[in-house]
């Protein structure tokens, strides 16, 4: 009881500390999902599809004003001056953090209980610690409510010491990810992706493109890593979000590997409602797109994250047609081409705008092959780093050792000294770059 | 003793807020010119926008415990492992520093264009001019530049982007073509370079080095003298040469400081020379001078007080009393100009001189720019060594 207020309290000024604004409107919407569903567990027949249908629609409509109303006015701006109407003119809506995530979690809450998978929770503050508990607010992972239901009452078998050293571990293993690798190769990414195009050669789009797929891939499983880590040290058991992606042998498996609290979100409560494969082949396909499509949608309001879901989406069609034999042939060769097309992929995510992400895609298959310029070792030697730590599992031995380190639950002596010794340098080493980022002093100032 | 490494690791996670609440340790101070956050004033509307949610950060990270060692830390690690210095506006060659700032300058990369330059000699010439007609004699001194005085130290990739022309050729060209008076430092410390008993610019500073600087002022002072007719007070170097290598002084290690390294920094043996002032003697005269320079003349004043003995003392202020330090303040509470010590002074006909020092662009030993400073006596190494103690 105690560990939860403690745990609420955190999140409620986590949550204002990042933006005040939005609290009383995000309160206002957890009371009403809480007693809406509560209405809807009471309720029998059509009366509780109503309900459903009336919570989704609350979430969804708060998703939507929030992440989508710009989006939407723009183009349909954009679509008036073509056709020689005004030009539309209004206040942009401010995006408040977490929505995403918040608004999958609530989504669960509700379609759970309405499908009888949990009971909804009886105290209101167990329901607003399982949508708004800190760990997870900003970038997940995507927590469904029946996995985390139990524990919202009762932790005691995850609050051992090994728990919290194992979280911890977990934690520093996610903020070095972040710091000293995803942070100095954003850095390259940004320069690069700052460039125009006329200044692009080919060695250079690529390369600009790998380390954005680094850099996503180290900044967002960092985040996962710290927020499972984080719920571990206070007795929270999150799911994993990332297993390796980039050892994927087919986009396919890709989606099992990469945000991988998404891909079973998306699965559960989007593509299985849709039929699932239990329908004709074109069906299926017209789903997948569909799934992917509203996937790259979800992750940002613009015509290149709609643009990266299709093409996502078009892979994964692809792969049912016949490259997923393909890869089954080439066996760990499959590993490149499947993290080629991700990387084509990432520039799609990456670009400010459609447009943009056309010319650098064109710049990476036809533009000049000139000479990299300078790049520092630092620069190299985290690129050598990422690249090791992206595709090291591809060594079955390898990927299973990491997957026994990451779920233990109990640990030797041996291993856990070794394991603290570890988790104290990538501490002190990270804490050194963060301090160290903001502090780069003149020679002289002004002279 | 799972227990006991847990309490250790969270020690180790909270002990930055601890030390910076209760100040275990006492922590050195970190060198530089930088900006230290105030606190942020709490309101309303700071608190919504989410600015001072942002300040505050930026002042709590100001003030986390450790802070010195652990941005020493990373410093080190990125120096020593990756190359990499986290100083602004400096770039690391072979085992030497340079300042960005003269790099590109050598490198061509601040090239105003000619038209650009000659518009300003001719105003120069202009100026040269109108000083003469009251009878005060005018000298434009071109200070020297690291990257041009050693280019083989700078890195390779730098070098790939020099350009064809940078200012300080056409700087000098014009300069002759209009018979602007000119001290060149750029060509004699090229010319110097190979029979120089001691480092003229240290391995961890962007200036000349305390030798350098001594031996520029010996040339300066007797081109001041001929040019002005003037009888100066003499100085001369006395005792034994100092030579330091950990403890380097002044401006010699301008950009080492910076770097803020966890176990500093291996300089060149460093010389110190100890000039003394003879006193002033009937009919020498100590002339009125007004200056307009950079850090160059900062450097040269910090090692030896020429200026301040050889000129006369500006009555009311009394400046050049006080010795100046050319360093910014190695810990300021807010990033600040230093730019005060150009002195501004009286000018009477006859009896003061104009002298300006500016840091631009200078030749390489090949150069083909001849020299100007031909009536210069040559200076005289007067270290024990015959050739540069650089390292290799």
């Amino acid at each position: 009881m105690l560990k939860n207020a403690v745990a609420l309290t955190a999140s409620l000024l986590f949550y204002a500390w990042g933006g005040i604004n939005f609290l009383a409107l995000f309160l206002g919407s957890v009371v009403l999902n809480f007693y809406l569903i509560r209405l809807m567990d009471a309720a029998l027949g059509w009366q509780k599809r109503i309900y459903l249908i009336l919570s989704i629609l609350l979430n969804v409509g708060m998703l939507f004003y929030f992440k989508y109303a710009n989006f939407f006015l723009e183009n349909v701006s954009g679509l008036s001056t073509a056709l020689g109407g005004a030009e539309l003119t209004w206040e942009k809506v401010v995006l408040p953090i977490g929505i995403s995530f918040f608004t999958f979690e609530k989504l669960t809450y509700s379609i759970d209980v309405y499908r009888g998978v949990n009971k909804p929770l009886r105290s209101f503050w167990d329901f607003m610690l399982y949508i708004m508990l800190f760990p997870k607010m900003i970038a997940g992972p995507i927590v469904r409510f029946h996995e985390i239901a139990e524990q919202l009452t009762d932790r005691a078998a995850f609050e051992t010491v090994d728990h919290k050293l194992a979280g911890l571990f977990r934690f520093v293993l996610g903020l070095a990810k972040k710091v000293l690798i995803a942070n100095t190769l954003g850095q390259e990414a940004d320069r690069i992706f700052g460039l125009a195009p006329a200044e692009l050669s080919a060695p250079l789009a690529w390369l600009g493109a790998v380390c954005y797929t680094f850099q996503i891939y180290f900044d967002f499983s960092g985040y996962s890593d710290m927020a499972i880590g984080l719920g571990r040290m206070i007795g929270f058991q999150f799911p994993e979000n990332f297993n390796n992606p980039y050892i994927s042998r087919s986009i396919t498996e890709f989606w099992q590997r990469w945000h991988i609290t998404l891909g079973r979100w998306m699965r559960d409560y989007l593509y299985i409602p849709l039929g699932g494969n239990r329908v004709s082949t074109g069906r299926l396909y017209a789903n997948l797109w569909t799934v992917f499509i509203l996937s790259g949608f979800w992750h940002g309001a613009a015509w290149n994250f709609i643009a990266w879901g299709a093409f996502h989406g078009l892979f994964l069609v692809l792969d049912r047609l016949f490259l997923l034999r393909l890869s089954k042939r080439l066996g760990p060769l499959s590993i490149l081409p499947t993290f080629l097309i991700t990387v084509v992929g990432w520039v799609l995510f990456r670009a400010e705008s459609l447009g943009e992400a056309q010319a650098y895609i064109q710049q990476m298959f036809v533009g000049s092959w000139v000479a990299l310029p300078y790049f520092t070792m630092e620069f190299w030697y985290t690129l050598l780093l990422a690249t090791l730590f992206s595709f090291i599992a591809a060594v079955p031995l390898i990927e299973r050792g990491q997957l026994g380190v990451l779920a233990a639950s109990s640990w030797s002596r041996g291993r856990m000294l070794a394991l603290s010794m570890v988790t104290a340098l990538l501490l002190v080493l990270s804490t050194s770059y963060i301090i160290g980022s903001n502090f780069n002093p003149f020679i002289y100032f002004r002279f | 003793m799972k227990h006991i490494l847990f309490f250790l690791l969270f020690l180790l996670l909270v002990g930055p807020a601890l030390q910076a609440k209760y100040h275990w340790v006492e922590e050195p101070t970190l060198a530089g010119a930088y900006h230290v956050s105030e606190h942020p004033s709490l309101s309303v509307e700071a608190l919504t926008s989410g600015t001072y949610q942002a300040q505050l950060e930026n002042y709590l990270e100001d003030r986390i415990g450790f802070r010195t060692w652990l941005i020493q830390l990373r410093n080190q690690l990125s120096f020593s492992f990756l190359g990499v210095a986290r100083s602004t506006d400096l770039v690391i060659g072979n085992n030497v520093l340079f300042q960005q700032g003269p790099v590109d300058a050598y490198l061509g990369k601040d090239f105003m264009g000619e038209a650009e330059i000659q518009r300003r000699v001719r105003r120069m010439r202009i100026v040269q001019d109108d000083l003469a007609k009251r009878g005060i004699p005018f000298l434009f001194m071109m200070a020297p530049n690291k990257g041009r005085y050693q280019p083989e130290d700078l890195p390779y990739w730098t070098l790939k982007q020099k350009q064809p022309l940078s200012n300080y050729e056409v700087f000098v060209r014009e300069m002759k073509a209009n018979q602007v008076n000119l001290l060149d430092f750029c060509q004699l410390f090229a010319r110097w370079k190979d029979t120089t008993a001691y480092a003229l610019f240290p391995s961890g500073g962007t200036h000349w080095s305390a030798y350098g600087s001594t031996l520029a002022a010996d040339t300066l002072f007797k081109r001041i003298e001929k040019l002005g007719s003037f009888d100066l007070i003499d100085f001369r170097r006395t005792g034994p040469m100092e030579v330091s290598q950990n403890e380097v002084r002044g401006t010699d290690g301008d950009l080492s400081g910076p770097l803020n390294l966890l176990f500093g920094y291996k300089h060149y043996p460093m010389a110190y020379p100890h000039i003394v002032f003879d006193p002033l003697r009937p009919p020498q005269q100590q002339p009125n001078m007004l200056v307009s320079g950079d850090s160059f003349g900062a450097a040269l004043m910090q090692f030896n007080p020429y200026f301040q003995t050889l000129f006369s003392p500006i009555p009311a202020t009394g400046a050049w009393k006080e010795p100046f330090s050319g360093l910014p303040p190695s810990r300021p509470k807010r990033a600040r100009s230093w730019t005060s010590w150009i002195s501004a002074r009286r000018l009477s006909p006859g009896s003061s001189s104009w002298f300006s020092l500016r840091s631009t662009t200078c030749p390489t030993r090949n150069s083909s720019t001849s020299s100007t400073t031909s009536t210069i006596p040559s200076p005289t190494p007067t270290g024990p060594a015959s050739t540069r103690s650089k390292p290799s």
